[in-house]
């Protein structure tokens, strides 16, 4: 009834027979970039349900506290390889996190800028290295005239994880504010107390983010210890890094090679736990630099 | 006059209590002065002070003003030596505390800043640390320890006026104070290492006028313990809490006077144009 009344004049209306195809190539556009999405989104749901169901089955409490059964025999459990794992991942993250935050706080604080923007770009290549071509580095490094090592394995990890810690810190350390420095500089204190005492503390939050992402990239790194870590058929569960160690993925690897189902389930069990154990972390490091972002607002 | 200058209290840093640091030779009445002489400021190539020249009387408060950019905040800064905390920032010229120059080579930075304190135009108090702890920050590098800290932590927080509002929650975080709150405490954390000047970078400037007031009223109760130097955009701000002002147009000092004389009788031109609100 209004329209009748009131006409919208040609120039308000838009063109006819343009303004009808561009209607239909936004609705295509938008159409398309949300399969997208949801193609991106049912990719990760298809991984996490398919391991979740080939993997649930098999997890049962003799996979989680046994060793592997003796060739042949059945039943047995990855235990050794939890265990292995969890150390690997601690040594390599004790050596990664403290170098990465001092690396930080020198491209932060005291490093001047062309050699600070120098510094990023390093680790961002070292970011981008196949963990293989890391893998045989180390190998050549340390396994070739020795013996393949725990320790071997968790160097090949730190170098994986440093540029991830690293990163994360010079972004987590750049957003605290200039006058908190200054506050603290104005104040009498010395530049190392000043970071000590001020910047760390502030940056905390997104600090412990950095570290729970670069344990969450090395805890399903296998091309590393392919190289450095592989060899443990018979090993059982050990806490020694000076020999070759049990880890989730290289185990991942063998139980799939195998001919028996019995062992594809444990790797699919394997699987699961590693992935679960991935997302949690994930989670984790979300929560953290949303509470990290809130505490330096202020 | 003649005796070689006393850079011993600023070459130092020992741990050592605050109350037992002996009050070092100054003007006749005990207070600390700053005399500036010549000074040249640059980032870079860039000149942004030019043979600037001034002294701040002790227990005096001087509010330096003039439009943005002319080099009030930059003049501040050179006194307690953060200027050069900026790279390709440098000074020519000297700034003597009480007859010695800051910038003499045996001068120890942090030594200087514990006796020249500053407060930025921003409250800042470390978000990390609790009320008490912010005001105990400079303190307890100074080696004070225990119950100490905590009588100086009470003292300062008396005088800026916030012992009565924050007494009960002293282990709240520093930043869940209001803004005018949290400026009375970057106050006291400047004040609780018992500092000889006072350096404020357009302290209002953040805050509501009643915390304006309540600032204002606390720098003239301060002027008594402390040299003060105001860097003010407020020309009535300055009316109101300053003793003389300095004014300063493109990195050179216009003129300096007692504040009566700068409103009613300006001798430059330029002081009488700007104070009037012809320009700026």
């Amino acid at each position: 009834m209004e329209a009748a009344l009131h006409p919208i004049p040609p120039h308000l209306a838009g063109a006819g027979a343009g303004r009808r195809r561009r209607r239909a190539v936004n609705r295509l556009v938008e159409v398309l970039s949300m399969l997208a999405a949801v193609a991106a989104v049912a990719v990760l749901l298809l991984v996490v349900i398919s391991v979740l169901v080939k993997g649930l089955p098999a997890i049962n409490l003799d996979l989680l506290t046994h060793d592997p059964a003796p060739f042949g025999q059945s039943g047995g459990g990855i235990a050794n390889s939890l265990v292995g794992s969890a150390i690997l991942i601690a040594l390599a993250t004790a050596m990664s996190v403290p170098i990465g935050i001092l690396i930080a706080i020198y491209t932060s604080e005291f490093a001047p800028p062309g050699l600070s923007g120098a510094i990023r770009f390093a680790l961002d290549i070292l970011n981008g290295v196949p963990t293989i071509i890391t893998g045989i580095f180390v190998f050549g490094l340390l396994v070739v005239g020795h013996q393949q090592s725990g320790w071997a394995g968790a160097i090949a990890l730190a170098i994986v994880e440093l540029p991830i810690v690293a990163r994360a810190a010079q972004e987590v350390l750049d957003l605290v504010p200039r006058a908190l420095q200054e506050a603290a500089l104005a104040l009498g204190l010395r530049r190392w107390r000043v970071v000590l005492r001020v910047v760390l503390p502030t940056a905390a939050g997104g600090l412990l983010t950095g570290a729970v992402l670069g344990v969450a990239r090395v805890a399903g790194e296998t091309a590393p210890l392919l190289f450095t870590s592989s060899i443990f058929s018979n090993v059982g569960l050990t806490t020694n890094p000076g020999a070759p160690m049990p880890n989730i993925p290289v185990t991942i690897f063998s139980l799939s090679e195998s001919p028996s189902p019995a062992d594809h389930a444990q790797a699919w069990a394997a699987a699961l736990l590693l992935i679960l154990f991935v997302l949690a972390l994930s989670v984790t490091a979300r929560t953290f630099h949303e509470r990290s972002r809130r505490r330096i607002r202020g | 006059m003649l005796s070689p200058p006393n850079t011993e209290k600023m070459e130092k840093i020992e741990p050592r209590h605050i109350s037992a640091m002996a009050p070092s030779p100054s003007q006749a009445g005990g207070g600390h002065g700053i005399t500036v002489e010549r000074l040249n400021a640059y980032y870079g190539q860039r000149r942004v002070i030019t043979e600037l020249s001034i002294e701040l009387r002790a227990n005096h408060v001087t509010a330096l003003i003039g439009p943005s950019g002319s080099g009030k905040s930059t003049v501040v800064r050179c006194i307690n030596r953060m200027h050069e905390e900026i790279p390709g920032a440098r000074v020519e010229g000297s700034i003597r505390l009480d007859g010695v120059d800051v910038y003499d080579r045996r001068v120890d930075v942090t030594a200087l800043r514990r006796l020249v304190g500053m407060v930025f135009q921003r409250p800042n108090p470390f978000p990390t640390m609790s009320i008490h702890d912010n005001v105990a920050a400079g303190l307890r590098l100074a080696g004070v320890r225990g119950a100490a800290v905590r009588e100086q932590v009470e003292r300062s927080l008396r005088a800026v006026g916030l012992w009565d509002e924050v007494k009960d929650r002293l282990n709240q975080a520093g930043t869940s104070l209001s803004g005018g709150q949290q400026q009375r405490l970057c106050i006291a954390r400047a004040i609780a290492v018992e500092p000889e000047v006072i350096l404020m970078d357009e302290p209002c400037s953040a805050l509501d006028p009643l915390a304006t007031l309540r600032i204002e009223e606390l720098i003239s109760e301060l002027k008594d313990r402390f040299t003060i130097a105001i860097v003010t955009h407020n020309m009535q701000q300055a009316a109101r809490v300053a003793d003389s002002i300095a004014f300063l147009l493109d990195g050179r000092l216009i003129e300096h006077g007692p504040t009566a004389q700068i409103f009613t009788n300006p001798r430059d031109e330029r002081t009488e144009q700007y104070v009037t609100g012809k320009f700026g």
